[in-house]
């Protein structure tokens, strides 16, 4: 308790001391500050807005211009659109063919598990006759 | 409250308040700064600030925050120092220039922040810790390890300053 009183004591007086020599500005010099500072919060609020009001408007116009969209390809026609190329088969009476593991694959058979049927085979190519020769590649 | 209101608040409380933002930074000049800005601070909202506990506690919150903020800059800084630079020897205190603001030097600032609020501004142990967000416990705790190490630093210098004058 003595301790207490002891520590109490020398506490107070040291803050008595502090508070008998500070010096405290005017108050207008409070003032000044304090208009200063609002003014600087309100400046950069306003930055703020601006800038924000700035990018809406611009995410605006971007969203809103028209996009290039390429024309949709006719239905039923897809052998002769030039974006998707279709396979070949082709027959080869005399050279090898380019991709010899293309033609090796066998033609899709729609199974018992799958939905959709195969898109049907391209109509420019003949169709292979059993005369034909087809390159295998070797085992 | 108004700006006469105010006015009449700054004069009664700035000293006071002054006194007891030494005892927490143990620095004067930086005492009278966090001050200052506190009410700086507290003219920018004088017309609400009858809405909370009490205006006076209010500036003494925000200036003890300044405090804090200050002082953990500062410890940074002093950080980077020791990184970069080498290490230089930092005198202790002067045995003869030992003073209150040295003992408060000591105390780590939540020990600090709760002796001033305890011993200086007559709030009690709930009080202090609804201010500084502790607990009831810890603030016990606090206070009486500062008031160990305060008894332990200033003590010798009374005794000494006893003999002396005898």
């Amino acid at each position: 308790m003595a301790d207490d009183d002891f520590v109490a004591s020398r506490l107070r007086s040291a803050a008595q001391e502090a508070g008998r020599r500070a010096l405290p500005v005017d108050l207008r010099v409070i003032e000044e500050r304090g208009r200063r500072r609002r003014r600087r919060r309100h400046a950069v609020f306003a930055a703020t807005g601006a800038f924000c009001g700035a990018g809406a408007v611009a995410l605006a116009l971007w969203a809103g211009a028209p996009r290039y969209e390429p024309p949709a390809a006719p239905h039923g026609v897809s052998s002769s659109s030039p974006r998707v190329p279709t396979p070949t088969v082709t027959t080869t009476d005399g050279g090898p063919p380019a991709d010899p593991t293309r033609l090796a694959s066998p033609p899709p058979t729609p199974g018992p598990s799958d939905p959709a049927p195969p898109s049907p085979p391209p109509s420019r190519s003949p169709r292979p006759s059993p005369d034909a020769t087809v390159t295998l590649p070797p085992v | 409250m108004t700006d006469e209101e105010f006015a009449v608040f700054y004069g009664h409380t700035v000293r006071r308040l002054t006194g007891q933002l030494y005892v927490m930074t143990g620095d004067f000049h930086e005492a009278q700064d966090v001050v200052q800005e506190a009410f700086v601070r507290a003219w920018d909202r004088r017309h609400r600030l009858r809405q909370g506990p009490g205006p006076e506690a209010w500036v003494r919150t925000v200036a003890r925050r300044l405090a804090v903020s200050r002082w953990r800059r500062v410890l940074r800084g002093r950080q980077l120092g020791r990184r970069s630079t080498a290490a230089t020897s930092v005198e202790g205190p002067d045995p003869g220039m030992v003073d209150i603001a040295a003992a408060l030097r000591r105390l780590p600032l939540r020990q600090r922040h709760c002796a001033a609020l305890f011993y200086v501004c007559d709030l009690s142990v709930e009080a202090v810790a609804a201010e500084t967000g502790l607990a009831v416990g810890t603030v016990k705790s606090h206070l009486s390890r500062a008031r160990a190490t305060l008894t332990s630093y200033l003590a010798p210098q009374v005794h000494s300053a006893e003999a002396h004058d005898g």
